[in-house]
């Protein structure tokens, strides 16, 4: 009968143990108690000025001033998560032009690309936004993902015309040897060039464990007036 | 030379039981019944000739050993386990002999050691002295004589066998007060029964040994002398009993009957047993020693449970019978009786000061002597022993010895401290803490980790709920700690989950893991985009907070609502709601990401206990993601709710119990103007109250009244419900701005055409937040059905004017709650509006506003259809002035068939049935201008009562019924159809739901023998190369067809 009692108790002790499980949350670097500092995990901002000076905030934040000669502004230690990036233009006529908004996920270990011109109207704005998101399958190849303001758009990889887009997004695999230059176009837009992965090596074998989306905005070309 | 078989076996399995001083009846007794029950039993005592024989009642198989008295000192090294100690002190010869000081002192040594030895394995230890001893040492105390009495004239201090035992018992209690040593003592009486042992001179042993050689049974003094006595197999189970139990630790029990017996009643049992006793004489002796007092002993150990099995009579008479055979086995006692006494005396004074043996003792004498050398060898013994100790060297020891010592002194410290080790050796320790380290992995590792995953998903599960309701209700601002909870608990989920990777590789599960991780993953991004969405919309849920009602409710005709005020300005939360539009779009995004990736989950690989747990919260994430799928419609609230500039809305209400192409018989109407995010003017009226101008209607505008009119409307004669002829809603809204414009001098940003069952649902839902209803001419509206309750209304009033004044009050009713059910539940509204717009009781048109957009990705105003290469437009309308309309909605049935030619043009006929509710009424068919005139037929109506007219894209056929219950048309349609491939050709066409009552529609398809139709759209079942089907259509219909030359 005792044995029955205590064997019943420490199984619901466990059980009780179990749902608590303080080790579970338990994190025990062993690299930090031996004193190996690992690396902060951080993420990266990089913004270009397509024309005129932008003054970039990150979450309302004013973080830089980017002028096209003074391109890029590259911020180093963005912590890994939902960001809101904001490009606003400055100058005298500051409120005449729209204002960039957009939330971003940054990656570890990866950096956001931004190269932006933002005009009176986000119609007459231009520019390219690149991030980085995980494989959703690891043993996939990886996916770059094209999504432009606009469908029917023209796309050419690495000089090389592709095929023209009826949809405004187009999915294709991801060839980590070099660089890309990629050219998205269509008629009535003005096209827009940007290049894809870093320049080294070493850099792009980092970001093998994910998937390129890259967001495009081509601008309207005004309509043309004629002086009669 | 001990035998081999009796040499120590280092065992730690059996229980193991030390009897020191056991070679004797008392002792074998207890060592067999220790043995009988598993353990192992060793025998310390001095090896004499007859301890073989004395052995010899052991099998070979037996756990036994024997030692002599030198072993004790080291036996700590030579053995790996000890249980039990029994050391018998209570044997002496005489307990009045003196003994030396070196020798009390080596014998007490001796005894230090053994309890030593107890103490060092955590061993029970049981001491035996005898009863009689410490009756002895109690009177002696008595008389104040100490250490041996009579007067001795040694300048030393001489000690007795009693004093021995009396010290022996002191030491023991001490070990049991200082060093917690579990023992306990036990007083024997006198030994009798079977195996009584003659050697001892007792006044039992002497009457017996009268009684069976025939001499008198000589008793001392008077007789009167008490004893105590037990039965040797008794003492032997009491002394085991007393061993084994709890309650006797530090403890002194008697062993004994519970009764003392005189010598007197002893001799004559004697007698009475023995008919050949003799008579009893008394011996007249002195000892100057005062009566005894009454003794009482320590508590019997009948106290704990112990009962003699031998009752003391039939103890006597076993007595009895081993003094006889003790005779028959010496002969030489048989001689002479008399003589026997004297000789046994003088060779007992012998014995005292000679140990040599005397030639003439004959086999008493060698008995005597035999048990003489036994003493010495055991003194001899124990002296060598207590030497031994003194001047012990440790023998050096080869490092794997000193090794395997250390070895067992630490996991017998173990045992210890752990019961669970306790007599275990180092590899079984060894085993079971690889055991418990095991467990203690799998435990941690594997077993909580299930557990923690269970507590998760039960706290996951009412939280997801309540952020579920919460959405539902439009409530952002109450999700946030939902959302922590469930973020918090989630991230704990998914670390858990990943220790089980390991596993599953191992066990071949890697696809039933990934999908797992899929679903986890899922949750991950939901709750992400749930913050996100939450965070966007919390200014939403600010301006909803500060929103304030300035409508009230008013009964008069000229505007059933008016305004308390202006409102306040809202720009600034309009502000930041747009500058957090980011957070709404990622959110809605994940949201929807997450939704999609639970609906491509394969159920089929993820366990069934799962699925069950799985499966509800990714029911109510779906459910969510539905919710908020339109939410990003926040980007248009700055136009909306007039933010950038002041935006007036129509909101026209259509009794669809008078059927007409727009969806019923317009009855009155809402204008309301919203300034900064508040209502600033608001003019709510029946269309009877209203003078309606049409000047600024263009020609172009009256042919568009006029395409689905069988007569023609001029601006002379033009009302207001003949612009309920237009159909196309982004039409009716430039035709109708129109017309406020010119007749309110408002710009009308868009108009908004809600039917009866529309504002039945929006009265139900106000009611059903608010708790609100609204009394007219006597009826309560609110929780029934709206046109029972007009008719109701209208009974003293059975006209027009005063239904059209009900639906205007109606619409002030839900424009004046408006604002309270949009703060308390403003997704449901939403969801509510929603559902009547895909129903088309609801219809929106905002042309001049960004928001348009959304209304036509989402076919809000039923144009998507048009576009469509082949659209059938029905529609039918009444015009009778003196139709009123009915509490029930009218029904429509459509029959249309198809077939397709080899060419690809398509032969259609349509027949159209609908109530007879008025004494005319008009159809229109509105078919794509690219049908000619000639090829469509009106079949059963007169060519008078029907006509052809265009406007843009349309061609319409207009029929005026008079007695008709159903139209009859044909039309043919030029080849059409799109290439997909080399042979294959898609038709499509769409047929537009009959707004404003419930549609019937039956459809049948053919194609011609040449043609083979791969692919339909509805998936209805196909019959060779046709296809029909049935429906109810809730909104409009599309028809796919694929076919293959």
């Amino acid at each position: 009968m005792k044995k029955i009692l205590f064997a019943t108790l420490t199984i619901v002790v466990l059980v009780l143990l179990a749902i608590w499980s303080p080790w579970l949350r338990w994190n025990i670097d062993l690299a930090n108690l031996f004193g190996v500092r690992k690396p902060d995990s951080i993420s990266g901002l990089q913004v270009s000025s397509l024309a005129g000076e932008i003054e970039v905030f990150i979450d309302n934040n004013s973080v830089a001033k980017v002028t096209p000669d003074i391109s890029p502004f590259i911020l180093d230690r963005v912590t890994p998560g939902d960001h809101l990036v904001t490009l606003k233009r400055t100058g005298e006529f500051a409120d005449s032009y729209s204002t960039f908004n957009k939330l971003i996920t940054f990656e570890e270990n990866s950096a956001v690309v931004i190269g932006y011109n933002i005009g009176p109207d986000e119609v007459f704005s231009e520019g390219h936004i690149i991030y980085t998101t995980k494989k959703e399958n690891s043993n996939s190849d990886s996916k770059l993902n094209i999504t432009v303001n606009t469908k029917d758009f023209n796309l050419t990889f690495d000089g090389l015309p592709v095929e023209k887009v009826e949809s405004n997004t187009k999915v294709m695999s991801v060839d980590f040897s070099r660089q890309h230059e990629i050219k998205i176009g269509k008629s009535g837009y003005e096209s827009l060039v940007f290049t894809l992965l870093p320049e080294m090596q070493s850099d792009r074998d980092k970001l093998k464990n994910s998937d390129f989306n890259v967001d495009i905005q081509l601008m309207l070309q005004p309509v043309e007036v004629n002086n009669i | 030379m001990i035998p081999e078989k009796y040499r120590l076996k280092n065992t730690i399995k059996y229980p193991t039981s030390v009897i020191i001083g056991g070679l004797n009846k008392l002792g074998l007794e207890i060592a067999d019944s220790l043995i009988e029950q598993g353990g192992y039993v060793i025998i310390v005592d001095a090896y004499t000739p007859d301890a073989d024989a004395k052995l010899s009642v052991f099998s070979n198989n037996a756990l036994i050993s024997f030692l002599d008295y030198t072993a004790i000192p080291h036996l700590d090294e030579d053995i790996r386990r000890l249980d039990y100690v029994f050391y018998f002190q209570h044997d002496s010869e005489d307990l009045n002999k003196k003994i030396s000081t070196s020798e009390f002192l080596n014998l007490s040594n001796y005894l230090d050691a053994s309890l030593n030895l107890a103490k060092k394995f955590n061993a029970k230890f049981l001491l035996t002295t005898s009863i009689k001893a410490h009756q002895l040492i109690l009177s002696k105390q008595d008389l104040n004589l100490e250490y041996g009495y009579g007067i001795s004239s040694s300048r030393h201090t001489i000690y007795t066998e009693m004093e021995l035992q009396k010290y022996a018992e002191s030491l023991a209690i001490e070990y049991f007060e200082r060093e917690k040593l579990d023992i306990r003592i036990i007083r024997l009486g006198e030994l009798i029964g079977d195996g009584i042992d003659f050697n001892n001179s007792t006044a039992f042993t002497q009457i017996l040994l009268d009684a069976v050689t025939n001499n008198q049974i000589r008793l001392r003094k008077d007789g009167l002398d008490t004893e105590w006595y037990v039965n040797i197999l008794d003492a032997a189970y009491g002394i085991i009993k007393a061993q084994f139990s709890r309650v006797t630790t530090g403890e002194i029990y008697s062993l004994t009957y519970e009764t003392p017996f005189t010598n007197l009643s002893v001799a004559y049992k004697i007698q009475e047993y023995d008919s050949d006793a003799r008579e009893i004489i008394f011996l007249d002796e002195t000892d100057n020693l005062p009566p005894l007092k009454l003794y009482k002993p320590a508590p019997n150990l009948s106290s704990i449970g112990w009962n003699p099995k031998v009752n003391f009579d039939k103890a006597v008479k076993q007595s009895l019978a081993a003094a006889k055979i003790f005779i028959l086995e010496n002969k030489s006692l048989t001689k002479n009786n008399n003589n026997l006494v004297d000789k046994i005396k003088g060779f007992l004074a012998l014995a005292e000061t000679d140990t040599t043996m005397s030639s003439e003792a004959g086999a008493v004498s060698r008995l005597i002597a035999e048990r003489k050398r036994q003493e010495e060898l055991k003194k001899q013994s124990i002296t060598n022993a207590a030497q031994a100790s003194q001047k012990r060297r440790r023998p050096k020891k080869t490092f794997r010895e000193k090794l395997e010592d250390g070895l067992w002194s630490f996991f017998r410290g173990l045992g210890e401290s752990f019961n669970i080790f306790k007599n275990k050796s180092p590899s079984q320790i060894v085993l079971m803490l690889g055991v418990i380290v095991v467990l203690v992995i799998f435990y941690i590792n594997y077993f909580s980790p299930v557990i923690a995953l269970g507590r998760n998903l039960l706290i996951l599960y009412p939280e997801v709920s309540q952020i579920e309701k919460s959405v539902s209700k439009g409530n952002f601002s109450e999700i946030k700690s939902n959302l922590d909870t469930v973020s918090f608990h989630f991230e704990d989920t998914r670390n858990i989950f990943t220790k089980f990777q390991g596993l599953a590789s191992l066990l071949a599960l890697d696809n039933q893991y990934n999908e797992v991780q899929k679903n986890l993953e899922a949750y991950s991004i939901f709750i992400d985009g749930a913050k996100n969405l939450s965070k966007g919309l919390e200014p939403f849920n600010t301006y909803l907070k500060n929103l304030q009602n300035n409508t009230v409710a008013r009964a008069a005709t000229d505007s059933y609502v008016s305004l308390s005020s202006s409102g306040l300005d809202y720009s600034d939360i309009f502000a930041q709601l747009n500058n957090s539009f980011p957070y709404v779009q990622d959110g809605i995004a994940k949201i929807q990401k997450s939704s999609g990736i639970i609906n491509s989950l394969n159920y089929s690989l993820i366990p069934d206990f799962l699925v069950q747990n799985l499966n509800p919260l990714n029911t109510k994430i779906n459910s969510v993601a539905l919710t908020t799928e339109n939410m990003d419609t926040v980007k248009y609230f700055n136009s909306l709710f007039g933010i950038d500039s002041p935006k007036t809305y129509l909101f026209v209400i259509l009794d669809n119990t008078i059927p007409s192409p727009l969806g019923g018989y317009i009855s009155a109407y809402a204008m309301v103007t919203m300034n900064k995010g508040s209502i600033v003017e608001t003019v709510v009226q029946s269309t009877d109250d209203t003078n309606f101008k049409f000047n600024t209607l263009s020609e172009s505008d009256l042919q568009l009244i006029n395409l689905r009119k069988f007569g023609i409307k001029t601006k002379a004669n033009i009302t207001i419900n003949d612009l309920a002829s237009i159909k196309n809603i982004d039409d009716f809204n430039t035709i109708i701005s129109k017309v406020f414009k010119e007749s309110f001098s408002r710009e009308i940003s868009g108009v908004v055409t809600i039917n009866a069952d529309s504002l039945n649902s929006l009265v139900h839902f106000v009611n059903d937040n608010t708790g609100r209803t609204v009394e007219i001419n006597s009826v309560t509206f609110g929780k029934d059905d709206v046109l029972r309750q007009i008719q109701l209304a209208q009974s003293d009033n059975q006209n027009s004017r005063s239904r059209n004044a009900i639906f205007a009050q109606l619409a002030g009713f839900v424009l004046n709650n408006i604002i309270d059910v949009l703060k308390m539940n403003s997704a449901g509204l939403v969801a509510n509006l929603t559902n009547s717009a895909l129903n088309r009781d609801l219809l929106t048109s905002t042309s001049g506003l960004e928001y348009q957009d959304y209304i036509v990705s989402n076919d809000f105003n039923q144009s998507a259809v048009l576009n469509n290469s082949l659209p059938v437009d029905l529609a039918f309308s009444i015009n009778d002035p003196k139709y009123l309309g009915s509490d029930k909605m009218p029904s429509f049935t459509t029959a249309i068939e198809s077939q397709v030619n080899s060419d690809l043009s398509l032969d259609n006929k349509l027949s159209f049935r609908f109530p007879n509710l008025a004494s005319t009424a008009e159809i229109s068919l509105c078919l794509p201008a690219s049908i000619s005139d000639s090829s469509i037929v009106v079949d059963n109506i007169p060519i008078e009562r029907y006509v052809k007219a265009t406007y843009n894209e349309e061609k319409c056929t207009n029929i005026m019924v008079i007695s008709e219950s159903n139209v009859s048309l044909k039309w043919k349609t030029a080849p059409v159809g799109k290439i997909t491939s080399d042979s294959l050709r898609e038709v499509t066409y769409g047929i537009l739901k009959i707004r404003g009552g419930s549609n019937t529609l039956d459809m049948k398809v053919t194609a011609d023998p040449t043609l083979r139709i791969e692919e339909f759209v509805p998936q209805v079942g196909q019959n060779g190369n046709s296809f029909a089907f049935t429906s109810q259509p809730k909104n409009d219909t599309y028809v796919k067809i694929v076919l293959k030359k």
